[in-house]
């Protein structure tokens, strides 16, 4: 299963950024390594109204909501979240 | 640089209680290798020792590191969030940032040569293993001394696993004087001393220390429990005691899993001696994280089955069995119980099917004390510094209020009371995290839900996120209104000026706080009229109209008097004091200022602190002192760093003026050196420094004053206290400012009016002879 984390990061730097993914790496492995897998897929930053969203794979929100509570960075959401895959047939000529 | 003895390096190490026995060579082994490892984790069960040995290492080696060794203590925190606030806390640092908490601390540790002790990080094992690895990665001189009864788990971690005290084996023949050697004979011994003080290891029961010692496994927890009960029980008592609890005992070397065990029933049986209030107060203290006094045990414990007639006697025997410890050092008095025994009470709470009214009780007390902080009057200080003592237990209820179905509604109340104290002090981000959470398990349409919006707008707004709280206030204000609640909408509409306000609305601002005040005259709500004259004021400064904003600041100043708060009044001052900058009016400015230091300084606002330092800088660039402008500019740096904020905006172009200036003066190397040593300041010292006035009217430069005769209104109060025959420690209390300050009004009012004493400016007042005017600052 897919879940996004939502994150406010005012006046956040791209080392801080940088530091905040490898956090979430390491989170990520460390639970994994106890026999729950939680992936972390990757994080967009939107500058303009300061938010961070983070994709997780994971077996279970619990996972990744114990991810992210370990990290020391506030979140102010978890959801659970689909992959939409472009289909490309539908714009063929 | 040369190193200082260790006793003047800065520590948060506590005060030993009782005196440290045994464990030369542990830890002369901790020691070695703090010296050669970064991370070394002490491990070991529950009530081995951990701790003490940590903590002694820590303070023996306190001189290797001049920037200090600093405990920080997790055994109260149950969230791993809080483990960072954990250590803001520790350093002494308030969280201001609007950044990431994380980088915050990185940043301030960067360049810091520091032993960091995180004590009990085995229930938060992830998150104390994350913020290890995030600091010594970013810290290159930072250590870290962890104790867990697992290790974090990381790599670069140095693992020593703590053993139980040495014991004799058992087929040895030893003297009496022998077996007292053992570090578990000579623990045991020591505590008994204690409450016998004719114990001593001798040939008659030497036999019976032994085969307590052993069956204790030399756990120096639960040889401590057992030595307070020598009062009243014989060494045979005891140990059959003991045996009732635990019957299989294995010889020979026994595990962690084995020692747990012995520990827990050494507790079982602790607790099977007390009588029924004492082991029900035990389990009632348990919900408590961080301590408390008698008035909140009472608060939470008392009931039925424990009266008030014998609660003090059950608190003082639970500290006579060592199952809680009065610290020396606190008045009222403060009790706390080490996290091994704080566990076992909450199981028995459990079991006793009491847990979750205790905490609701518990929670109920942290509301009580939440709501004073709302009175905005003579007790604020005191209030800053209780919620700061008791924001463990805090974090505790609103954890409950979080978790706990249908209870979210008071831990929206106890936000609604502590929104000036978050603002002010932090953790912002953390705060805002859990109005959050609260947020979404309130109704929306609700009077909690309206609260949560207003304190998550104050937050915002705190850490200049102005796009969001504008958005939260303005969704407040509605829902407020919906719910016919004046008093949340009228905050609500501050927070929005504010937002405006950001954002140069001017306009905007003035209608909002109009409205306001509106509000607030009509429902006789004072704070809010002293935020609204604060907004129209700054307005009023925006705009150069210098006299509209002087008038509103002493409308604020004179409110704020009658009620006793700081808050507003630490504010105002410095806002006035921008005033009398811009008219030049150098020493009316820095009297200003002194006096916002003395309200920042009560509230410990280190934010407002380092405004008040900055704007003192640069008075003393203008006295053409760029000795002092540099020290403050480095002293101002410091406060900020500490907690976690930027130069505002505004301030920028004044600053990079005092810089440049200062830099001028002195030269390039005696300008660094200046601002060094500023910045190497503690709090204390960098207020003292700036607002001490000779310090700061030593200058080449005449100043522009004050035309002479006049006086400020604050100069006139004070003149009329001495005519009444006040000291200035009376006057001082009396307006809630400094002694120093009063001083520094009373040798301008003497050097304005040309009078040499007090007796002088006595009879001053008495012949009326103050011109009429309007203030000249």
């Amino acid at each position: 299963m897919m879940f996004v984390v939502e994150r406010r990061m005012p006046n956040v730097s791209r080392a801080d950024l940088a530091m905040l993914q490898e956090a979430l790496r390491f989170a990520c492995d460390r639970l994994t390594s106890r026999g729950e897998p939680v992936r972390c897929l990757g994080s967009t930053f939107v500058p303009g109204q300061a938010r961070l969203l983070t994709l997780f794979e994971a077996g279970s929100a619990e996972a990744v909501r114990t991810v992210n509570e370990n990290v020391h960075a506030p979140f102010v959401c978890l959801e659970a979240a689909i992959q939409v895959d472009p289909a490309p047939e539908a714009y063929a000529v | 640089m040369a190193e200082a003895p260790a006793r003047f390096r800065p520590n948060n190490l506590p005060a030993e209680l009782t005196s440290f026995v045994g464990r030369r060579k542990q830890l002369s082994e901790v020691k070695r290798l703090l010296t050669t490892t970064r991370l070394l984790t002490l491990t070991g069960s529950g009530g081995a020792g951990k701790t003490r040995l940590a903590l002694r290492a820590a303070s023996e080696m306190a001189r290797s590191f001049p920037d200090g060794v600093w405990l920080v203590s997790l055994a109260s925190i149950d969230d791993p969030q809080l483990v960072l606030q954990a250590v803001f806390s520790a350093l002494g640092l308030q969280d201001m940032s609007s950044g990431w908490s994380m980088s915050t601390l990185s940043g301030y540790l960067a360049t810091k040569r520091l032993l960091l002790v995180l004590d009990n990080c085995e229930h938060l094992l992830d998150s104390c293993a994350l913020l290890a690895v995030s600091l010594l990665k970013s810290c290159p001189e930072l250590r870290v001394l962890a104790t867990s009864r697992q290790a974090l788990g990381v790599t670069g971690e140095t693992r020593l696993r703590v053993p139980p005290l040495s014991l004799p084996e058992e087929d040895e023949r030893l003297t009496p004087e022998r077996i007292a050697t053992y570090e578990a004979v000579a623990l045991l011994s020591d505590r008994a001393v204690a409450v016998l003080p004719s114990f001593k290891v001798d040939q008659a029961n030497s036999a019976a220390v032994l085969r307590l010692c052993r069956r204790l496994d030399g756990m120096p927890l639960a040889l401590e429990l057992a030595a307070v009960r020598l009062e009243g029980l014989s060494l045979e008592q005891i140990v059959n005691g003991l045996e009732a609890e635990l019957p299989v005992l294995a010889k020979g070397s026994r595990g962690v899993e084995a020692r747990q065990q012995t520990l827990e029933a050494t507790m079982g049986w602790s607790y099977g001696l007390l009588n029924e209030q004492e082991r029900l107060l035990w389990a009632r203290l348990s919900v408590f994280s961080g301590g408390f006094d008698e008035a909140a045990a009472v608060a939470v414990c008392l009931g039925s089955e424990l009266p008030a007639g014998h609660f003090a006697v059950n608190l003082g025997s639970l500290v006579e069995k060592s199952i809680i410890q009065r610290e020396s050092d606190q008045q009222p008095a403060r009790y706390t119980m080490l996290e091994t025994v704080r566990q076992y009470g909450r199981q028995r709470l459990r079991d006793l099917g009491e847990e979750v009214e205790i905490r609701r009780r518990h929670r109920d007390w942290a509301l009580e004390l939440a709501m004073q902080m709302s009175a905005f009057d003579q007790r604020q200080a005191a209030m800053f510094n209780l919620v700061h003592l008791e924001r463990n237990n805090i974090w505790s209820a609103l954890d409950f209020s979080l978790r706990q179905p249908g209870e979210a509604a008071k831990g929206a109340e106890i936000c609604r009371h502590l929104w000036i104290y978050w603002v002010t002090r932090g953790p912002c981000g953390d705060a805002r995290r859990v109005v959050t959470s609260l947020l979404e398990t309130t109704a929306k349409d609700s009077l909690p839900h309206a609260q949560l919006l207003w304190v998550a707008a104050s937050l915002a707004l705190a850490q200049n996120d102005y796009a969001a709280g504008q958005t939260l206030s303005e969704e407040c204000v509605a829902l407020a209104g919906h719910l016919n609640d004046p008093e949340l909408v009228a905050w609500a509409l501050i927070c929005l000026a504010g937002a405006r306000l950001s954002a140069g609305e001017l306009t905007a601002v003035v209608e909002l706080a109009e409205s306001a005040m509106d509000l607030a005259e009509v429902n006789e709500l004072q704070p809010i009229v002293l935020g609204a004259l604060t907004a129209l004021c700054v307005v009023k400064l925006s705009t150069g109209d210098l006299d509209g904003a002087i008038k509103l600041g002493e409308e604020v100043l004179d409110l704020s008097q009658g009620l006793g708060e700081l808050w507003f009044r630490g504010n105002m001052f410095n806002y006035l004091s921008q005033a009398s900058l811009q008219r030049g009016d150098l020493n009316g400015a820095e009297a200003l200022l002194r006096e916002s230091a003395a309200c920042h300084l009560a509230l410990y606002d280190r934010e407002g602190l380092s405004h008040v330092v900055e704007s003192l800088a640069w008075t003393a660039t203008r006295r053409a002192a760029p000795e002092r402008a540099a020290t403050l500019l480095g002293s101002a740096e410091r406060l900020r760093e500490s907690v976690g904020s930027a130069l505002p905006a505004f301030f920028r172009e004044q600053h990079e003026r005092a810089l440049s200036a200062a830099a001028d003066g002195l030269g390039e190397a005696a300008f660094q050196r200046a601002v060094e040593r500023g910045h190497a300041m503690a709090v204390e010292e960098a207020v003292a420094y700036a607002v001490d006035s000779r310090s700061s009217t030593k200058s080449a430069a005449p100043a522009q004053t004050a035309p002479h005769g006049r006086l400020t209104r604050r100069e006139l109060e004070i003149a009329r206290l001495i005519a009444e025959g006040l000291t200035s420690q009376q006057i001082a209390a009396k307006l809630f400012i400094s002694e120093r300050t009063v001083t520094t009004h009373v040798a301008n009012m003497l050097n304005k009016l040309g009078l040499n004493s007090r007796i002088q400016l006595a009879s001053w007042v008495a012949g009326a002879r103050q011109p009429a005017g309007p203030r000249d600052t």
